[in-house]
């Protein structure tokens, strides 16, 4: 806050002057320049295909739930907003019997799908999840099963795994699956 | 026993160098025993701490060095290795790491693509082993072979395909636990571990195949059902409640509902294995005929509103009773905290433990036994750590009067244990090593430690047997008198003679006649009088005989010819020491010996009790306060009377039975998985159970009940404990010693976590029915208790009551070594043996005034008619359903083979049955059915039944033969229908249950626990 001698009173002046002007130029040229700011909500931002949003749970090839209910998403979730409960169906197959996502404390990490040994989990670039009441936010099986493969477009763990269950109504067998030998004739008596 | 054993253990030391870092080992075990006794991590799968080692699966591969200048090494077996003084081994050297990752590359190249949907993921040894070994891809790119599974019941699952071959199922199923039905078949990369053909398995410990296969080929059917990992199941330290022994184990509970039992590990008691009425038994707590509301109060407060607890509206509609005079009856079933706050809620001369005439007899001559003979752990008895010269193994072991592999089967695993340790014996003079098991059974095969069998039914210990007899009780008590007369003149005489001469002279005796010992063998049959001769001989010249009985012959003459077998065999000289073990009938009957003197109450007193007040129209008028009481040995006339004639019956029951249907109010109680307190096993143990979860209102644990009672019914205020370990500091100042013994156990202050540190769900499973979390886990409820409904707290290993066991990089239960103080030794945190003290009364004097028996049958008489043409009825119902409570299981209720009896020839020619006939018989009034197998070693006046109805408590009944008849055809109609119904209910029962707990999932009680403070009152201090 020094005295202004009548020089620098002059040329600051003139800064001021000029820093208004060019303002206004800017301005006036950024009226015809196009915008950045995407019009959300009319208009939506692009995320990539591995974007963490919402979590849904997606189907195999053959139209069958992929998820078995292991329970490996709900022990890596840091929230622990994961709760779920398996149950074994006549088909041989194992499902979620209640499959729930807590939303309101889900902080979208990815974990699960990380730990998902059936790509079933999956984190997909959907952001809207803005509830008035936050009991809204609870998703069940229903709420996250998705008619699809998502990511993954061959994987079935069906196909892979020992076990017996239903493949598209017939019966996959022991040793049906991939790399499997028939099983073994245990009263045979070749060495 | 256990201080003695470590004691021992500690002379055995030497140093052996692992990594150039010395360690300290014992050399009475292997060197892998020894490494991971010092909590060091060496990858096994076929050796296991109780059955040895065979050298199956090369996992545990070590490097030895000749000295310290060796720098190759070789590679050893550590589980086939002695240790030996100055050792050098290498465990992280790179050539036995390289191997051992792989024996597990090999191992996985067939194993299935399965983890996801196997039970055992989260506990799999296999999945700790792999991480372990560093094994992290698969390179063979070959097909994987595959095996079709069985069926082998309805309580394991197989899945054959998982299997990694280190025979641990065959060696524990067929050469542990003596099935037959169990094998191995195949050759080289076919093996296959199975039955014969489909089918159940047989054996009673089956359920040990799911925690020994170190991966998911055997698998928990009911768990699997209503299945959740380990990592989330919330568990707590219990006790079994299915017979006498008091097996630890580990109850997991999610969502609110009970998922499995797991093997506690117990030094002195169950050790790595339990029964299979034990480990699926607890499913009764989750069965249909559990009672969920309280029924008789007025509808306020009986209204089925699952949660709610309405304490003002119970007192005013309880208070309408506070007039009436109570008797109060106790159970074996019912912890002892309760039963001691009943005795002092209704006054001792109102107490009964609701036994008869002839169990009241039973009881006291039981309590007489304890008190004299001080009872052996189950560790004990076997000596599986069995160096020293000081303990002494059992060289002879007799059972009399009690089929254990029925009534304690986790026993009759051990007695087969004892049967095995002149085998070793054999075996440790040509220098084999206990624990190298394949070696022992190999070179002692078939050698057998001398076992004798008197018993009323036969038993799988049969074949076994030097000799068996099957006999009905009073030739069973002539024969111990027998025996016991035997051996006092052998005694007398100061001369121990040789079996044989033994045998020729009374051959010679019986031949010449007038001798003694013909005198004493003139009541026997030749058959007997030989097997009575060869036991005594036997017994004369064993150190460490083991004398099993039990009470459920129900027969106080044979405790009592028992007890005098004992005296006489004390006596011996010095350097014998015979060993007695009376298996009680349930879980709590010996802490009930603990109340018992001779001023209690036996049911017929207390039906006369009532009777009396009733004609008399006595004010107050009598009523009953029944704990855990089904009352299954009365007659339905007893039954009727004493209904009739008491005012109100209030019941508190935790499961449907006779009584609860005839009571004016039920009190629904927790069952053992939700309920804290005190069970006394057949040694006098005191042993802590704890709950896994807390019980939806208005279930409400036993002194819960009682202390609402006290205040409201009673107008004893004192006596409403806000926690058990208030009620537990009452009696202790009233200078009640099991209250000090308890609490000193109890005190410790670390609190334990019940729930894993990985579990999962916390803020989702509530979510559905409010987002908004409630404090759920609720400590001031428990806040004394020492265990939290909680993952935050201490570590499960912080004290001996583990709840689960874990350790870092070891899920599965194999973990335990990590907490012991070495490989099958006691726990780190072990405090002293809780043993309650059963001091005699004066009564039991028998020099004072007349005999004991006098005095018994004066204060409690009980009639027993001998006519001939009787027959005596024994229980042979099969081991699952020989308990009350496991009936309640659907799964048991599907392997019980229907109604059968079995009849000896002489019977079955006189009245014309053959086998596959049906048969009517009448117990107490009630009509049965059965199916006739005629069965050619009974003796004429034995009958066997396996009837589904008939409590295990009715066993010893005499009956006419005019209680036996043929059925007409409509009868047998009816037995069919009957027989089939029994088997579509428990179908059908089988699926409610699981429709109902997959109902209960949705709607975790957790969230109600929130409310304790405003309805429950008490339970908050």
């Amino acid at each position: 806050m020094g005295k202004f001698s009548k020089q620098s009173t002059v040329s600051a002046a003139f800064d001021m002057i000029f820093s208004q002007l060019r303002t206004m130029a800017l301005v006036l040229k950024h009226t015809f320049t196009k915008a950045d700011t995407v019009e959300y909500p009319e208009q939506k931002p692009y995320l990539a295909p591995r974007y963490r949003g919402r979590i849904v749970l997606t189907r195999d090839p053959d139209g069958e739930e992929r998820c078995v209910a292991c329970n490996l998403c709900a022990a890596a979730c840091p929230v622990d907003c994961i709760a779920l409960q398996q149950t074994v169906d006549d088909d041989g197959r194992k499902r979620a019997d209640f499959f729930r996502i807590n939303f309101s404390r889900c902080i979208f990490c990815g974990f699960c799908e990380e730990a998902c040994p059936t790509y079933a989990i999956q984190l997909t670039p959907d952001i809207e999840l803005a509830e008035y009441d936050r009991q809204n936010l609870v998703y069940e099986k229903e709420h996250l099963l998705i008619n699809g493969v998502g990511k993954y477009h061959d994987y079935s763990f069906y196909r892979h795994s020992g076990i017996a269950v239903d493949i598209n109504g017939e019966r996959k067998a022991k040793g049906d699956a991939q790399q499997e030998k028939p099983p073994i004739d245990i009263k045979g008596l070749m060495p | 026993m256990s201080d003695d054993v470590s004691g021992k253990m500690q002379n055995n030391r030497v140093t052996v160098y692992i990594d150039d870092v010395p360690y300290q080992l014992s050399t009475d075990n292997n060197l892998l025993a020894g490494v991971l006794s010092n909590k060091l991590n060496l990858p096994y799968f076929c050796w296991h701490p109780s059955l040895g080692s065979v050298g199956a699966c090369r996992q545990c591969a070590v490097t030895q060095y000749m000295d310290e200048n060796d720098s190759r090494g070789r590679l050893v077996m550590s589980c086939m290795t002695p240790v030996v003084d100055g050792m050098r081994i290498g465990l992280t050297d790179k050539a036995s790491a390289k191997f051992r990752q792989q024996v597990i590359a090999a191992m996985m190249t067939n194993h299935p693509h399965d983890c996801p949907v196997c039970a055992e993921g989260g506990e799999c040894h296999l999945q700790d082993m792999t991480v372990m070994t560093g094994h992290s891809a698969r390179q063979y790119r070959g097909e994987k072979r595959t095996f079709t599974n069985q069926y082998l019941g309805e309580l394991v699952g197989h899945e054959m395909n998982r299997c990694i071959t280190c025979y641990r199922c065959v060696r524990f199923y067929k050469d542990y636990a003596g099935g037959k039905d169990f094998d191995v078949f195949g050759s080289r990369n076919q093996v296959y571990f199975g039955r014969q053909k489909d089918g159940v398995l047989e054996s009673a410990f089956s359920g040990n195949l799911v925690e020994v296969c170190p991966t998911g080929v055997f698998t928990n059917k009911l768990f699997s059902a209503h299945y959740t990992r380990k990592w989330d199941l919330q568990s707590a330290p219990s006790v079994c409640a299915h017979c006498s022994i008091g097996c630890n184990t580990s109850i997991g509970e999610r969502y609110g509902s009970v998922r499995r039992v797991m093997n506690r590990y117990n030094h002195e008691l169950n050790g790595y294995f339990l029964c299979d009425r034990g480990r699926f038994g607890i499913g009764f707590v989750n069965s249909m005929a559990r009672i969920r509301t309280i029924k008789g109060v007025n509808s306020k407060v009986g209204e089925p509103s699952v949660g709610v607890f309405n304490e003002k509206s119970f007192a005013k509609a309880i208070n309408e009773h506070s007039g009436e005079s109570f008797i109060g009856i106790g159970s074996a079933r019912a912890s002892f905290e309760a039963n001691r706050l009943l005795k002092c809620l209704v006054g001792k001369e109102n107490f009964s433990l609701g036994y008869t005439n002839l169990e009241m007899q039973l009881a006291l001559r039981h309590k007489q036994l304890l008190a004299q003979y001080p009872q052996q752990s189950l560790t004990g008895m076997e000596h599986r750590v069995h160096q020293g010269s000081e303990a002494k193994e059992h060289d002879l072991v007799v059972l009399i009067g009690e089929n254990i592999a029925q009534t304690a089967p986790r026993l009759a695993l051990t007695i087969k244990q004892v049967l095995r340790n002149s085998a070793r014996d054999k075996a440790d003079s040509i220098g084999v090593k206990h624990w190298q098991d394949s070696a022992v059974r190999t070179y002692a095969g078939n050698t057998t430690t001398p076992l004798f069998s008197l018993q009323a039914q036969q038993s799988e210990f049969d074949q076994q047997a030097n000799g068996a007899l099957i006999l009905s009780v009073a030739q069973i008590i002539t024969c111990i008198d027998c025996l016991t007369a035997m051996l006092q003149t052998e005694f007398n005489s100061h001369v121990v003679l040789p079996l044989k001469t033994l045998q020729s002279k009374t051959v010679a005796s019986v031949n010449q006649g007038g001798s003694r010992q013909e005198s004493i063998t003139k009541d026997l049959s030749d058959q007997e009088s030989k097997f009575t001769l060869l036991l005594a001989s036997t017994l004369s010249q064993a150190k460490t005989p083991l004398i099993v009985t039990g009470l459920s012959l129900k027969s106080p003459q044979l405790l009592h010819a028992i007890d005098n077998l004992m005296s006489c065999l004390s006596q011996k000289s010095h350097g014998f020491a015979p060993e007695l073990t009376v298996v009680a009938p349930e879980c709590n009957s010996v802490g009930n010996l603990h109340f018992l003197n001779e001023h209690n109450l036996s049911i017929e007193q207390v039906i006369e009790y009532c009777s009396a007040s009733y004609h008399e129209n006595k004010i107050p008028r009598t009523s009953l306060l029944i704990l855990e009481q089904d009352l299954a040995q009365l007659s339905a006339q007893q039954l009727q009377q004493l209904r009739q004639h008491c005012k109100t019956m209030i019941v508190l029951e935790h499961t449907n039975n006779q009584l609860t249907k005839m009571a004016d109010i039920v009190l629904p109680v927790a069952a053992v998985s939700e309920s804290n307190g005190h069970f006394v096993n057949y040694q006098g143990r005191l042993q802590r159970f704890s709950s896994a979860h807390i019980a939806v209102k208005p279930i409400m644990e036993n002194w819960v009940w009682l202390g609402l009672l006290a205040k409201h019914l009673f107008t004893q205020q004192e006596l409403n404990f806000a926690s058990l370990t208030q009620l537990q500091l009452f009696f202790a100042k009233h200078g009640e010693a099991w209250a000090l013994q308890v609490l000193t156990c109890q005190q410790q202050n670390r609190r334990v976590a019940r729930q894993t540190h990985r579990a999962s769900g916390r803020t989702a499973m509530t979510a559905n029915q409010s987002v908004h979390e409630n404090k759920t886990f609720l400590e001031n409820s428990n806040s004394q208790e020492g265990l939290r409904y909680s993952m935050e707290g201490d570590d499960a290993n912080s004290s001996h009551n583990m709840p689960y066991t874990w350790a870092p990089a070891w899920n599965s239960n194999q973990a335990i070594f990590q907490h012991q103080q070495e490989v099958n030794g006691v726990l780190n945190h072990q405090g002293n043996e809780n043993l309650l003290n059963l001091s005699l009364s004066v009564f039991f004097d028998d020099t004072h005034e007349a005999s004991v028996e006098d005095k018994l049958d004066k204060l409690w008489p009980c009639k027993v008619f001998k006519r001939d043409g009787e027959l005596t009825i024994i229980q042979n119902i099969p081991w699952f359903l020989a308990e009350q409570q496991s009936h309640n299981l659907p799964e048991f209720v599907l392997m019980f083979a229907g109604n059968s009896i079995e009849i000896s020839t002489e019977i079955t020619r006189k009245n014309g049955y053959c086998t596959g006939d049906i048969l009517k018989i009448t117990i107490n009034e009630q009509q049965m059915f059965a199916k006739v197998r005629v069965n050619k070693s009974l003796t004429k006046n034995v009958v066997l039944v396996s009837l589904f109805d008939l409590p295990m408590s009715i066993n010893n009944l005499n009956i006419t033969a005019k209680n036996i008849s043929k059925a007409t055809t409509e009868e047998v109609t009816v037995f069919q229908q009957v027989e089939g119904d029994r088997r579509k209910t428990a179908q059908q029962e089988k699926a409610d249950i699981l429709i109902r707990l997959k109902k209960q999932d949705q709607t975790v009680p957790i969230t109600f626990f929130s409310d304790e403070s405003k309805s429950g009152g008490n339970t908050n201090g």
